[in-house]
């Protein structure tokens, strides 16, 4: 027999079938309409802890109580912002090599020994480079700590930086540059900052990497491989009082030379180099099918990292609603320039129609008026992420504040997000997105270019060595 | 070990629900469809996609966009997800608002909105989605493996589907495939995060156990894959609907032994053929910079009990910095640049799949012969305990993460109950690893990958490429 029931209905006689006669659920009038949203709770701030040890460690940690596993994280300065002149790929080359080979006890280790020593853990070593640091990354049970502790310390401290590793790193180094020019998707980031700083920007090419010596892989890592230098993060079930042990156990003993006099200049001085002006540039691509598209603005240095934040998000809300396909957003901050990016990736036959929506849109929605709902929403929204990220990595929202000089900010986070108005907000939106300010950059296939010139006039074709270098 | 109860309960209306509490300050919603790509009707391929957008898109009491605003009013973030096995809707918020979310996850399931201007907008989304450019230069080749790895199962179409397919389907179409597959009875919520049970237990009754059932008449629609197709696919009938009267003579949640979790074949069951021979494909991929290399074995489907077997047999191979592939075709020899080893695990059939970038100067096929010898060293080269516990050590950890987050945990349990037909499999399979020794993966590896016929797919570029098929 078919019993043909609406939800009320049904809901009612389950609930006499279960013997459940007053649930205060059954009290609400309806359902079409959503229960009220509950009081936000007052957030917290993050309880980091932190201290120095004599020869200079800073250690940080983040306890989480219960947590089954300690993230383990050292974070040196050699980031790739620091790569000297005419020798751009040097800091990833360098970070490579930690894992090529070290000493412990005066054996040597393999890359391969050192590879097993990471996976016994539970989780593959993994090397990040930022801008701003280079980083070894582990994890372990609480009781595996120590050995993640010494592995970090005998490949910063003992690392063989071999002859025979930096040819292998490079060959591997230069095998990923080929890659990354026929991929839209890898390219991108690169071609967008070179485009938005100029040749200030260091990007890799093969002429640089072939110029690579040993000698300035081990300069490099003298400069940059420090006690005073670098920072020690973990994140897990463990006390600064035990985290400080272990530092002072594998570490306390980490003394380096005075620091050598400069070595070659930095490619780089960014907190000098001023965007340049706006360019509107298509560089077609040979490889897959369509187009990766980016737009990208200025926004004023001493921006707030929340009100950054604020702004990205309320904007990505916009753009998706109104031109509703996949976009990507950040504002990256590169030695204190920031600069706010657009991207998505379109088929070549969309590409015209969505530049012209998309031209005539921007300043649009970034001049829209900011509303109380519109500040709630883009508030619920950047905190909402930011306790996400917490959840899924905690030591790397740490590590990403730390390499940005913004672990205050990071530590108050919700406090600062709260602090922001919608008049502070809509300042700094209005002030984005102007067309003289705004750069545009398509990559790989985009059809037949006068389309799109005509969405966007003065899109003009370049070349991967107008923009690379070669 | 222990390994948990991951038994979902069974609201009269035949849903079922799993509730998990994870600590932290997140609660999240996934609800789980057992019905995908796999079960779009021949020449109907995304059917099952197009009808996921729909639920996902409107409903009776919220308009188009209305629950994405509701949900980021709250701060959080939600994903559709289409797969070949299954299609879901997951939403991660802040605990204390996880009721506003059940609400509108069974106002989504309840109510959805099939009407001839959602579907228009559902195609325009779907064709986005399938359009949505493959920048990747290899692309071609994953296309290939899909294709050639699978023989007759629908697997090989891939879950997103093709809108041409899709152009001139009516909304009745659309509406009594919904009724088919996407009704309460298919479908598993799972609930994970910081929650008062009682609290969550009285919501679900509350919001998920006033949906209405699909009426019997609804499983017969439109002809499936399997039924209409002349390959050699048994047919697949919809689970029975668990009517109303059924339920009165149960308590209002009772537990329920999940159907199709047997190593045997359940009905509705889609047939892989076996690959008769070894087979080499080559592949033009003229624009890609560097030559590249897959081996497909098949596998078989996920709920079998060889799985844990396989999986360990993977770490050993593929997972870390020191598997054996890059340590050796990587570090020692130099001959690649990247590689992968895939275990592609479905309901009805799986691949293992081994792929290769070359390094610079070399050509696909030494390096697809370096790769295939260095599997199937695995039944030779004996495993020491050492190695052996590395890749436990891995494997354990891979699965033990998935519990920290409500997030992961949601996606964990949903995924592994659409497609293994249980739950709890995966802690299961924790537990068998830890039983077996390295002879045991290699003389498994002797009969099931050695003496196994292989798909070589060769993609050079350039001047090499000259030659391919």
């Amino acid at each position: 027999m078919t019993v043909v029931l609406n939800r009320r209905g049904l809901m009612f006689g389950a609930a006499i079938v279960s013997g459940a006669t007053a649930w205060p659920a059954l009290a609400q009038d309806g359902f079409d309409r959503p229960p009220e949203a509950p009081p936000v709770p007052t957030p917290l701030p993050l309880a980091i802890e932190q201290t120095r040890l004599a020869n200079g460690l800073r250690v940080v940690v983040l306890p989480r109580p219960g947590a089954p596993r300690t993230a383990v994280r050292l974070i040196g300065e050699g980031g790739w912002l620091r790569d000297p002149a005419g020798k751009d790929g040097l800091a990833e080359v360098a970070l490579s090599m930690l894992a090529q080979g070290a000493k412990r006890d005066g054996e040597e280790m393999e890359s391969a020994d050192i590879a097993y020593a990471g996976d016994l853990l539970g989780l593959p070593l993994r090397l990040e480079l930022t801008p701003s640091t280079a980083e070894i990354v582990l994890e372990a049970l609480p009781d595996q700590c120590d050995d993640a502790v010494n592995l970090l310390a005998d490949l910063t401290q003992r690392p063989l930086l071999a002859f025979e590793a930096l040819e292998h790193i490079r060959s591997r180094a230069l095998d990923a540059l080929v890659l990354r020019r026929a991929d839209a998707l890898l390219l991108a980031p690169w071609a967008a900052r070179r485009q938005f700083r100029g040749r200030a920007q260091p990007v890799q090419t093969s002429a640089s990497l072939k110029r690579l010596k040993r000698d300035d892989v081990l300069g490099f890592h003298r400069q940059y491989w420090r006690p005073e230098r670098a920072v020690l993060l973990f994140a897990g079930d463990l006390s600064l009082q035990t985290a400080r042990g272990l530092a002072e156990d594998f570490m306390g003993g980490w003394r380096v030379a005075k620091l050598p006099p400069p070595g070659p200049t930095p490619a780089v001085s960014l907190p000098a180099a001023a965007p340049t002006p706006a360019v509107a540039q298509f560089l077609p691509l040979s490889q897959g099918q369509g187009c990766r598209l980016i737009v990208q603005t200025p926004v004023p240095r001493g921006t707030p990292p929340a009100l950054r934040e604020l702004a990205r998000t309320l904007m990505h809300q916009r753009l998706a609603a109104r031109l509703p396909w996949a976009w990507e957003s950040e504002m990256e901050s590169l030695g204190g320039a920031l600069c706010w990016r657009l991207s998505v990736t379109l088929p070549a036959s969309a590409v015209p129609e969505q530049l012209a929506l998309l031209r005539e849109q921007l300043p649009l929605l970034a001049a829209e008026a900011v509303t109380p709902e519109d500040l709630a929403l883009a508030q619920a929204l950047t905190q909402g992420e930011w306790e996400f990220q917490l959840a899924d990595a905690p030591d790397a929202v740490l590590a990403q504040a730390l390499a940005a000089g913004e672990l205050d900010d990071c530590v108050q986070w919700p406090q600062r997000v709260r602090a922001v108005s919608a008049p502070v907000l809509q300042l700094l939106m209005a002030s984005s997105w102007r067309d003289t300010r705004t750069h545009l950059l398509l990559l790989g296939d985009a059809g037949p270019p006068e389309p799109a010139q005509r969405a966007w006039p003065g899109l003009a074709l370049t070349t991967m060595r107008a923009v690379i270098g070669e | 070990m222990t390994v948990p109860s991951l038994e979902p309960q069974r609201l009269p209306n035949g849903l079922l629900w799993l509730a998990r509490p994870v600590a932290g300050t997140q609660a999240a919603v996934r609800v789980v469809y057992r019905c995908g790509g796999r079960d779009d009707p021949t020449g109907r391929s995304g059917l099952t996609h197009l009808v996921l957008r729909l639920v996902a898109g409107a409903s009776r009491y919220l308009a188009p966009g209305q629950f994405n605003h509701l949900i980021a009013a709250a701060g959080g973030r939600s994903v559709i997800e289409i797969d070949e096995d299954f299609a879901a809707l997951q939403t991660v918020v802040p605990a204390q608002q996880l009721e506003r979310v059940l609400w509108a996850e069974a106002e989504r399931m309840s109510n959805p909105r099939l009407e001839p201007d959602t579907l228009a907008t559902a195609k325009l989304q779907l064709r986005q989605a399938v359009q949505a450019p493959r920048l990747n230069p290899y692309a071609r080749l994953d296309l290939a493996v899909q294709r050639s790895g699978y023989l007759t199962h629908p697997y090989q179409r891939g879950a997103l589907g093709d809108p041409e397919q899709l152009k001139d389907l009516d909304v009745d179409a659309v509406r009594a495939f919904h009724a088919g597959r996407f009704g309460c009875d298919r479908a598993l919520l799972v609930i994970t995060g910081a929650f008062d049970e009682a609290a969550v237990a009285r919501w679900v009754m509350h919001y998920f156990g006033s949906i209405r059932p699909p009426m019997p008449a609804a499983a017969s629609f439109l002809p499936s894959s399997a039924s209409s197709s002349a390959a050699s696919l048994a047919s697949p009938p919809a689970s029975p609907p668990v009517s109303p009267s059924a339920a009165s003579s149960t308590s209002s949640t009772s537990s329920a032994a999940l159907p199709a979790s047997a190593s045997a074949p359940a009905p509705g069951d889609l047939r892989e053929s076996r690959r008769p021979q070894s087979q080499t494909l080559k592949l033009s991929l003229a624009q890609a910079p560097l030559p590249a290399a897959a081996l497909v074995w098949q596998v078989p489907r996920a709920d079998d009990p060889s799985t844990p077997m396989w999986q360990l047999a993977h770490a050993l191979l593929g997972l870390g910095r020191s598997g054996r592939l890059t340590d050796t075709l990587v570090d020692e020899k130099a001959l690649a640049h990247q590689l992968s080893l895939r275990l592609d695990a479905h309901r009805d059939a799986g691949l293992l799949i081994a792929q290769a970038l070359a390094a610079h100067g070399q050509t696909a096929a030494p390096v697809a012969q370096a790769l295939q010898q260095e599997v199937l060293r695995l039944a030779d080269e004996p495993v020491t305990d050492e190695e052996l516990n590395k890749a436990k050590a891995l494997l354990r950890r891979q699965t033990l993460s998935d519990d920290w987050t409500a997030d992961r945990l949601a996606r964990f349990l949903g995924t592994a109950w659409a497609v293994r037909g249980d739950a709890g499999a995966p802690a299961r399979d924790m537990a068998a690893w830890m039983k077996l020794s390295g002879a045991d993966v290699q003389q498994f590896w002797r009969k099931q990958v050695v003496q196994a016929p292989v798909l070589t797919l060769l993609a050079d570029i350039g001047a090499a490429a000259g030659v391919a098929a």
